[in-house]
């Protein structure tokens, strides 16, 4: 069921990510690093929040790390300047580029509001597809949605 | 006998005679030479301890001019063992040594070296504070720690404990890390820069690779 395209179409995955947290933690023989206590991801014009976000990156020989794909869990919560939405995961696949929200996903877009279990956000394309499948993939509980009908005037 | 000797032997005997001029030397003698004795002892002993002229003299201890510091050295090299037996050296453009009461050298313009399994560790800053039992370092100002992943600090008082393997600092501090610049209230890292954690409104930029195509 398709929603209008997100404002982070054609997000630069590789513009520099800005990260705010009580706390960072680099271990970088696991070529890992862990944020923790009200945690603020930025990049371009993406916000992504929660308690804990973990950022796996891979080292090449020589040069900067590539950020491979950022975890977050713990009241998540994304906002766009198109949308905004809470979940209780999030996974932010840097390299192919989605970001998906998993757990309790609730996307507002403008008025409406809608539910459901899987929200992903191809920043490609800015396509967002939210589907009522469970955190495990299959078909299950249903999406529901609100719509508030913009009153004409 | 001659009459020569007869005449000398007249007049050894009118020497001889009592009140004659032998007499009058043994006389005189028999008083001069105790009075003698006595005045020599006099000079020996007592005009040493009487004498106004200071023959012998003190080293003032505040007029000799006393060394600043216990010990001073330029290009100063220090080679020591941490405590599970890696070597490491400590080259500095000055050391100073207050009193050797406290075991801590001021160093300015240092390089801290440790050879380590994972290979050498550099740590380098403008001045600081070797704290020679311990084998801590408390510097101050740029940091700056080259290794595998390496990184670099800016603050005070940020600790290099060798020993530990470990620099820290629980003072705000900025720097730079493989993954990108960052500041926070408190960092602690080991040496090598394997595990890093900051801790305190930290802040950190994130460079993704830019030469990724």
């Amino acid at each position: 069921q398709g929603i209008t395209t997100s404002a982070l179409r054609g997000l630069d995955n590789k513009a520099p990510i800005d990260v705010d947290a009580d706390r960072i933690d680099v271990l970088d023989q696991q070529n890992q690093a862990i944020f923790t206590g009200n945690v603020r991801v930025r990049q371009g014009n993406l916000t992504l929040e929660a308690d804990r976000i973990k950022v796996a990156y891979s080292r090449p020989a020589k040069g900067d790390p590539v950020i491979q794909r950022l975890d977050a869990d713990g009241n998540v919560r994304l906002a766009t300047p198109s949308e905004r939405a809470t979940s209780r995961f999030g996974i932010y696949d840097v390299d192919k580029r989605i970001l998906t929200l998993i757990g309790n996903v609730v996307l507002t877009q403008g008025t409406t509001k809608v539910q459901g279990n899987r929200l992903t956000i191809d920043l490609a394309s800015g396509r967002s597809t939210l589907d009522g499948k469970t955190s495990t993939g299959q078909p299950g509980s249903r999406v529901s949605g609100r719509f508030a009908v913009p009153d004409r005037k | 006998m001659s009459e020569l000797a007869d005449r000398q032997r007249e007049a050894r005997r009118r020497a001889m005679l009592p009140g004659g001029p032998r007499d009058a030397v043994i006389a005189a003698a028999k008083w001069v030479l105790p009075l003698a004795s006595v005045a020599l002892f006099a000079v020996l002993v007592i005009l040493p301890m009487t004498a106004t002229q200071e023959f012998s003299f003190l080293l003032s201890k505040d007029s000799a001019a006393r060394a600043g510091e216990r010990m001073r050295m330029q290009e100063a090299t220090y080679r020591g063992e941490t405590a599970n037996g890696e070597s490491f050296e400590i080259v500095a453009e000055s050391g100073v040594q207050k009193t050797s009461a406290v075991p801590v050298v001021m160093l300015s313009g240092l390089s801290a070296r440790l050879d380590q399994q994972q290979g050498p560790a550099t740590v380098t800053a403008p001045a600081g504070e070797f704290f020679i039992e311990e084998n801590r370092l408390v510097v101050d100002g740029p940091v700056i720690a080259r290794s595998a992943s390496g990184f670099s600090l800016d603050g005070n008082a940020i600790e290099v404990d060798i020993n530990k393997n470990q620099v820290r600092t629980s003072e705000p501090v900025s720097g730079t890390l493989p993954m990108g610049q960052f500041s926070a209230n408190a960092f602690a890292a080991d040496l090598q820069g394997r595990t890093v954690s900051m801790t305190g409104g930290v802040k950190l930029r994130i460079t993704p690779n830019r030469t990724v195509g």
